[in-house]
């Protein structure tokens, strides 16, 4: 038998593992063979010394810790995500409306006179220098401004709570 | 009536929508779900939090149960790899474990003997592999069976009795060269 055949033997036999007949056979060896005792005592020393069965105890908020955990998400609520998403197709659709209606030049001879639109013709006398804008320039600068919200969007609630869903979900 | 079975019905319990049923399961198994995830960090508030995530993520995953298996195997292989997901996310190594040692503060003469004893082992230890370490620790606590220690680690029990055999045979080496070395330096 191996040396560490022996030590494996040794080691089933500080656990209680070996069977009677295979304990009585041990029991002859290290009768007649004093260096397997020495080495018995040696594992048995090993296994005081590192037997640990000291249970550690949490702080005493620790069930109330987990429980706010657990109440802040609580199982088969409607998913922030999918909200998320909902709220992020309709502006997407939106932009893609408005890009789709800009490239079949809707917009391309309007144009918004802001002292017509504020004040009328009739007041006249108070007004302002014209301010006229491209229908198509501002509708590109609205496209630009809801993909930003989109981009924004997409982040705070969809890809956040899904990475800290996963987080939570992993094991 | 028996642990296993009182478990299933809490459980049935919580995922029937009776979500505070499940601070009794977190009563229940918190000590040693804070243990083992202590054995793998060392440290009492990366501990706590480790175990914390664990019973939440084992909350929002008690759907997927196998109820022919242990609540009690199943959470704490949860803790188990959570523990060490925040070890590595950590960058922690064995050495880098005070606490068990530190938070001995007491000038006695028997604290300092348990303070060596532990330093020893925490070096011994140390020069094992996590997978060898992770194993030892678990089956020290001796509360955990060779089947449960292979289930909580994801190996079959006959490859977990084996390794914590050589890993004990190792450690038992390792304890013998440091001991030594001590007694040289003495």
């Amino acid at each position: 038998m191996s040396k560490e055949e022996d030590d494996i033997r040794l080691l089933e036999y500080i656990d209680g593992q070996l069977g009677a007949e295979d304990a009585a056979q041990l029991h002859r060896r290290l009768e007649n063979e004093p260096e397997l005792k020495t080495r018995l005592r040696e594992l048995q020393a090993l296994n005081a010394m590192v037997s640990d069965r000291t249970v550690e105890q949490p702080s005493a908020s620790f069930t109330e810790s987990v429980m706010v955990r657990v109440n802040q998400y609580p199982r088969g609520a409607a998913s922030p995500i999918r909200r998320g998403i909902m709220l992020l197709a309709v502006l997407l659709a939106t932009v893609g409306l408005a890009s789709w209606l800009v490239s079949i030049g809707m917009f391309d001879n309007t144009s918004i006179n802001v002292n017509s639109v504020m004040f009328g013709n009739d007041t006249s006398r108070f007004s302002l220098p014209s301010l006229t804008f491209d229908g198509k320039i501002l509708v590109n600068v609205i496209i630009i401004f809801n993909l930003v919200v989109a981009f924004f969007l997409l982040d705070r609630t969809v890809l956040k709570p899904w990475f800290q869903r996963r987080s939570r979900l992993n094991y | 009536m028996s642990r296993e079975i009182d478990d299933l019905q809490l459980i049935d319990r919580v995922l029937a929508g009776e979500q505070n049923v499940y601070a009794q399961l977190v009563e229940r198994y918190k000590s040693y779900a804070f243990t083992i995830a202590f054995k793998v960090l060392g440290v009492r508030p990366d501990a706590e939090e480790a175990a914390q995530d664990a019973f939440v993520k084992a909350y929002h995953n008690l759907g997927k149960f196998n109820r022919e298996a242990k609540f009690s195997t199943w959470l704490y292989r949860i803790v188990f790899n959570t523990a060490i997901s925040m070890r590595r996310s950590r960058k922690m190594t064995f050495q880098d474990i005070p606490e068990t040692v530190a938070a001995q503060g007491h000038d006695t003469e028997k604290t300092l003997e348990k303070s060596d004893k532990e330093r020893f082992i925490q070096m011994a230890m140390a020069r094992l592999s996590e997978a060898d370490r992770v194993a030892l620790t678990l089956f020290y606590l001796r509360e955990l069976s060779l089947e449960e220690i292979g289930a909580i680690t994801g190996m079959p029990a006959n490859t977990a009795k084996v390794r914590i055999h050589r890993a004990r045979l190792r450690l038992a080496e390792e304890m013998k060269t440091i001991l030594k070395h001590e007694a040289l330096l003495l």
